[in-house]
This record gives C-alpha cells, sequence and structure tokens, in this order.
C-alpha cells in the first residue's frame, strides 16, 4: 500500500514532471482534487449527513432530555448518572456479557473444528457437497430463523422438546425459563452465524503451507497431533478475527433475534444493551437517556477492542 | 480419541523404520476409523444445519390441528399447499416488492458511490488523499447503536419517515467497508494500463468506467451479493422508519406473523419460506460467489 502510494507521482512526475516547473504541478494537484471530490462527492455527502453530524449529535443529546416532539431540556449528566443508579442496568449488563461470551467462544471454536472436517470429508465434490448444507443457514435473515427456532423451542409441540422427551428427560420451557431462555438465544445465534465463520476459517486454512502437514507426515505426526501443532496456532489470525467479528456480530446484531425470540423477556432474562437501547428510544422515545447509554456501548467496546489488539500480541502467530 | 492408537504407532516408526509397514497398516486401519468418524460428525452437524429447515417445510404444509399434535409428525397429512397462498396474501405482494426495490436500491447506489470512492482512493493522487482514507475507514469502528437515534431524528427533520429515500439512503452511507474493498482492488490493477490511458488523454471518468469497473467484475459480483444479501434481511432500520402498511419490508411482516400467538403455525411457517426462497435460488445459482464475498470480508481484520 505504501509502495503504490509513493510510486503514483514519481510515475507522473517521469512523465510529465522533469520539464514541469512547480507552479504547474500545483495546478495539477488542484485538478485531481477537484476530479477527487466529484468521485468522493456522493459518498461525502451521505458521510456528513448520515456519520459525522449523528456522531456529534448524538453525544450532545446525551445531555439533553428529549422525546422528538417536545423541545430538548438540558440536563448534564443526568442520563448517564440515572443509567449508573438505575438497579436493572447490572442486570442488563451482566446478560450482555452471558450473550456475548456465550456466543464467541463456541462461535471460535466450533466452525474451525468443522471447516477442518470440511477439508477432510474427501473427494472435492463431495466436500462441496456437505459444504451446500453446512452454509445453507446464510439464506435466512436473523428474523426468519428466529421465527423458526422459536417454533423449535415451544413448550409442548416444539420439537426440540419432543426430543428431549424421547431421550426420557423432563422438557424445559426453553423461551419463557428464567435460566433457559439466555441458552436458547445463544444456541439458535451460534447456528445462525455459523456459515460466515467456517467460510472464515475454510479461507485461512488455505493459507497455511502444505508442507508443513507432509513434513509432519513424514515424522509420523498424528492427526491430532497436526491440528494441534500446525492448524490451531497458524490459523490465529482468524480465530481472531471471527472472534472480534462475532462479538461486534452479536452485540450490534442481537436485536432481530431478541425482538423475535424474547423481546428481553422473561423478566429481562435476555435483555441486552442494546435492546434496551431501542426500547428506551423508540418504545418510550426517551432519546437522550438511549443516547447516554449509547455512547456508553462505545466507550465499552472501544476499550474492548483495543484491549483485544494488544492480548493478540500474546497469541496471534503472523507468518 | 481416534488417533491415540495412530500415534503410538507412529512413535514406534519413528524409533525402528524396519517395522515400516506393520505402521503403514496401523496408518490404513486408523485413516479407516478416521473417515467413518469424519462422517459421522459431519452427519450430525448437517442433521443440526437441516432440521430446522425441514421442519419449517413440514409445518408450512400443516393446518393448526396438525401443527399442535403430540406427538409431534413429520409428514402433513393431509397436505396444505393453500397455506403458501394464504402466505402470501397475507405478507402482500406488496411488502415483497418493498424489500426487492430496498435492496437492489441499495446494492447500485452503494455500488457505485463505494467503486467511485475506491478509484479516488486508489488512482487519484489528490492531496492529504491517505490522511482522508484513514478518517474514513476509521468510521467503520462506530458502533451503529451511536449513530441510529440521531440519524433516525435526521430523517424526521428532512421529513423522510416512511419514504423508500429514509429507509435506503441511511444504509447507502455505511460504504466504508465496500469503499476499502475496491481501493484495494483498484489498486492492484496494472499501472501502466492507467498511464497508457493517461497517454491517450482518458480522462479518470472515462479511466474509471471504460476499463477499471469492467476489470472488476468478480469483485463487483461478490460484493453484490453480500450486499443484497444483506439488505433482503434488514430489519432494525426498517422497523425503525416504516409507519405504514404498505412500506413494510419481508422481515417485518415475519416477525409480526410469528408474534401473533393467534396466528396459524402453518401460515407463518410458509411465509419464513416464501421469505427465504429467493435467497435460496440465488444461493443455488451462485454459491461459489456467497462463499467468496464472505471470504473477502475476512480481508478488513
Amino acid at each position: 500500500m505504501q509502495m503504490t502510494t509513493a510510486k503514483t507521482p514519481s510515475t507522473a512526475l517521469r512523465l510529465f514532471g522533469l520539464r514541469r516547473d512547480k507552479r504547474v504541478r500545483q495546478k495539477k494537484d488542484w485538478k485531481a482534487a477537484l476530479w477527487a471530490l466529484l468521485f468522493l462527492g456522493p459518498n461525502l455527502v451521505l458521510f456528513l449527513i448520515f456519520t459525522a453530524w449523528p456522531v456529534v449529535y448524538g453525544l450532545y443529546l446525551s445531555f439533553f432530555k428529549y422525546n422528538v416532539l417536545t423541545p430538548a431540556k438540558y440536563v448534564g449528566l443526568k442520563n448517564y448518572r440515572d443509567f449508573f443508579d438505575n438497579p436493572t442496568t447490572p442486570v442488563i449488563i451482566k446478560n450482555t456479557l452471558y450473550y456475548a461470551a456465550g456466543a464467541v467462544i463456541p462461535s471460535m471454536v466450533l466452525p474451525l473444528l468443522i471447516a477442518v472436517l470440511l477439508n477432510n470429508a474427501g473427494r472435492p465434490t463431495t466436500t462441496r457437497f456437505w459444504r451446500a448444507i453446512y452454509f445453507l443457514p446464510l439464506v435466512t435473515s436473523g428474523v426468519a430463523a428466529a421465527a423458526v427456532w422459536k417454533w423449535l423451542y415451544a413448550k409442548d409441540f416444539g420439537l426440540i422438546n419432543s426430543f428431549i422427551r424421547q431421550l426420557g428427560f423432563q422438557p424445559v420451557d426453553w423461551l419463557f425459563s428464567l435460566d433457559w431462555a439466555m441458552p436458547a438465544v445463544i444456541i439458535m445465534t451460534i447456528w445462525l452465524l455459523m456459515p460466515f465463520n467456517i467460510i472464515l476459517y475454510t479461507a485461512g486454512l488455505q493459507e497455511i503451507p502444505r508442507d508443513y502437514y507432509e513434513a509432519a507426515q513424514l515424522d509420523g505426526a498424528s492427526t491430532w497431533n497436526q491440528f494441534r501443532n500446525i492448524t490451531v496456532p497458524l490459523i490465529t489470525p482468524t480465530t481472531f478475527f471471527v472472534g472480534l467479528n462475532t462479538m461486534l456480530g452479536v452485540l450490534f446484531g442481537g436485536f432481530d433475534t431478541i425482538n423475535v425470540m424474547t423481546q428481553g423477556g422473561p423478566l429481562n432474562a435476555t435483555n441486552i444493551l442494546i435492546y434496551d437501547i431501542y426500547q428506551n428510544a423508540f418504545q418510550y422515545f426517551k432519546m437522550g437517556y438511549a443516547s447516554a447509554q449509547a455512547y456508553i456501548l462505545f466507550v465499552f467496546v472501544f476499550c474492548f477492542t483495543i484491549l483485544n489488539w494488544v492480548l493478540q500480541r500474546k497469541w496471534v502467530h503472523y507468518a | 480419541m481416534p488417533s491415540a492408537p495412530r500415534m503410538v504407532d507412529a512413535d514406534a516408526g519413528e524409533t525402528e523404520p524396519l517395522e515400516r509397514p506393520k505402521t503403514k497398516e496401523g496408518g490404513l486401519l486408523g485413516r479407516l476409523g478416521m473417515k467413518g468418524l469424519i462422517l459421522a460428525a459431519l452427519l450430525v452437524g448437517a442433521a443440526i444445519n437441516l432440521v430446522p429447515f425441514l421442519w419449517m417445510l413440514s409445518t408450512s404444509l400443516k393446518d393448526n390441528t396438525q401443527a399442535f399434535a403430540y406427538p409431534p409428525t413429520w409428514i402433513p397429512d393431509p397436505i396444505l399447499w393453500h397455506n403458501y397462498v394464504d402466505a402470501f396474501n397475507r405478507v402482500n405482494g406488496r411488502v415483497f416488492f418493498n424489500t426487492a426495490f430496498f435492496a437492489v436500491s441499495i446494492v447500485f447506489l452503494q455500488g457505485l458511490f463505494a467503486t467511485m470512492g475506491g478509484f479516488a482512493f486508489a488512482r487519484i493522487n489528490f492531496p492529504y488523499r491517505n490522511v482522508i482514507f484513514l478518517i474514513y475507514l476509521g468510521t467503520m469502528m462506530i458502533p451503529p447503536q451511536v449513530t441510529l437515534i440521531p440519524t433516525y431524528i435526521v430523517v424526521v427533520k428532512l421529513g423522510w419517515v416512511n419514504t423508500y429515500q429514509g429507509m435506503i439512503l441511511p444504509i447507502v452511507a455505511q460504504g466504508a467497508f465496500g469503499t476499502f474493498l475496491f481501493r484495494q482492488f483498484f489498486m492492484r490493477l496494472p499501472e501502466e494500463m492507467f498511464e497508457a490511458a493517461r497517454l491517450d488523454g482518458a480522462n479518470y471518468w472515462r479511466q474509471f468506467w471504460n476499463f477499471t469497473l469492467p476489470l472488476s467484475r468478480p469483485v463487483l459480483v461478490a460484493y453484490s451479493i453480500i450486499t443484497f444479501l444483506t439488505a433482503w434481511k434488514m430489519y432494525l432500520w426498517p422497523l425503525i422508519v416504516v409507519r405504514s402498511q404498505e412500506m413494510k419490508v419481508v422481515p417485518i411482516a415475519i416477525a409480526e406473523l410469528s408474534g401473533n400467538a393467534s396466528q396459524d403455525r402453518g401460515i407463518t411457517m410458509a411465509a419464513v419460506a416464501l421469505s427465504i426462497l429467493p435467497i435460496l435460488i440465488l444461493y443455488l445459482a451462485a454459491q461459489r460467489w456467497f462463499v467468496e464475498g464472505i471470504a473477502m470480508s475476512g480481508q478488513k481484520g
């Protein structure tokens, strides 16, 4: 990237530059800037209206009481104080962490195992057949998948409980149980995100040089040993990306699943921060309070991302 | 677990090279066992992947008495094809049109702006290019929840609530990743081509339109498919902007059907199946591009 950037002006110089004085070149810069403005114009306008301004305006709103209909009223830090004083806040934070960890950790492990299995499934046609099945959840939206899983989780007529009964266990009222609602949402989320993560891992596996495995096979290393000592360490850049991506995916995308399956219930058992922000903003019209919550989430995610980048030095191997 | 015996064999092979044939036999047996195990694991996983779809299809052809039968049955009897007609009428053809229009507009506009932006960052040498690019890229780090509320207020102030532009343009604005992707691709195109074009007097627009875009077909296809997929599934933003029945998109209609307890299960599942159908066709026709598009998104890491 750096090299190419440096190359362009020198090439331009070589082609036209020798005979031109500085004034002409500045005129050329000015012309290039105009062209760039033309090409970047649509992006720039949309960026200013729908990203730059909202980021500033959101922070401003978090110091106000605002319900869209009546004029905003300045309340200082009250929204932030209210958030930390609110008795449901610890519950929501606990749920958010539970949901994130519960979905992210299996999403870093299971898809890797499946990607390796798919790679070793046999002839390319066989692999293609299995992949078609494993990637199928790609076609469903979060809403469609949640609608089907809600029906799978149903207490009396759901397929999952019927299976559990056949195994001789007590059925569970999944989505209406304080203990089981969150695991139910998490299992469905892992299922939904599986194809994306398998694809990312499959792409990552292709980056590992074949000769490493061949050398290990010549030394008589078992399949398990090859997996542990070659695949696992060399795939860590992908593992890191999958983890980060899944975390952002569930933290910001969990809304669809939760709104269809549980609406944050029962008794806030699946109420996570993004869902609470949505409810406060668009059902109770507490725009200022919800903006403060969104900024707290922003800070939290920012710190978490930085922490991750720091920690990755300890376990991610770059070739 | 299954590799334990092979490990022993391997050790033996290492210390006593003469025992090789024996080791190989053990390896073969181990490999056969391994094959069976891989197959078993793949079958279980495949079942977990397929059961929700099969159960959806099965229920979609049942009436309520069959859906709420105990124990549950897989094969509907009688088969109610009419559920699909009812589902289509209940979701409403207009809703399918809205979703298609929403998704296609986003693919087209975001694709055009992202390729233009990518071209500027890759091929036009303007002052402060890299600084501007990094700032633009940095905005990808901002959680959508932060901009959600103020963006909604902007849309209210513009009078765009319950309009197509209100649904579409804020999503088109989230083009930073596409811009990044196309920039990376355009930078790898051969410099000589652009030099030749410049010598022929082709301006930037003609360089962009005449050969940069045609040469980028694979990236364009993968990008379009992934963007279409994302837009077709989008729920939260349309839910916030849409007020009337006529402006709804498919995920909103599905969520409403699913939330309505009095609704027939069969018809709800038929509606879900209908909502999946266009993507399923696209998936079967272009599976390779789905995979490529998603693998491409891994590049940002």
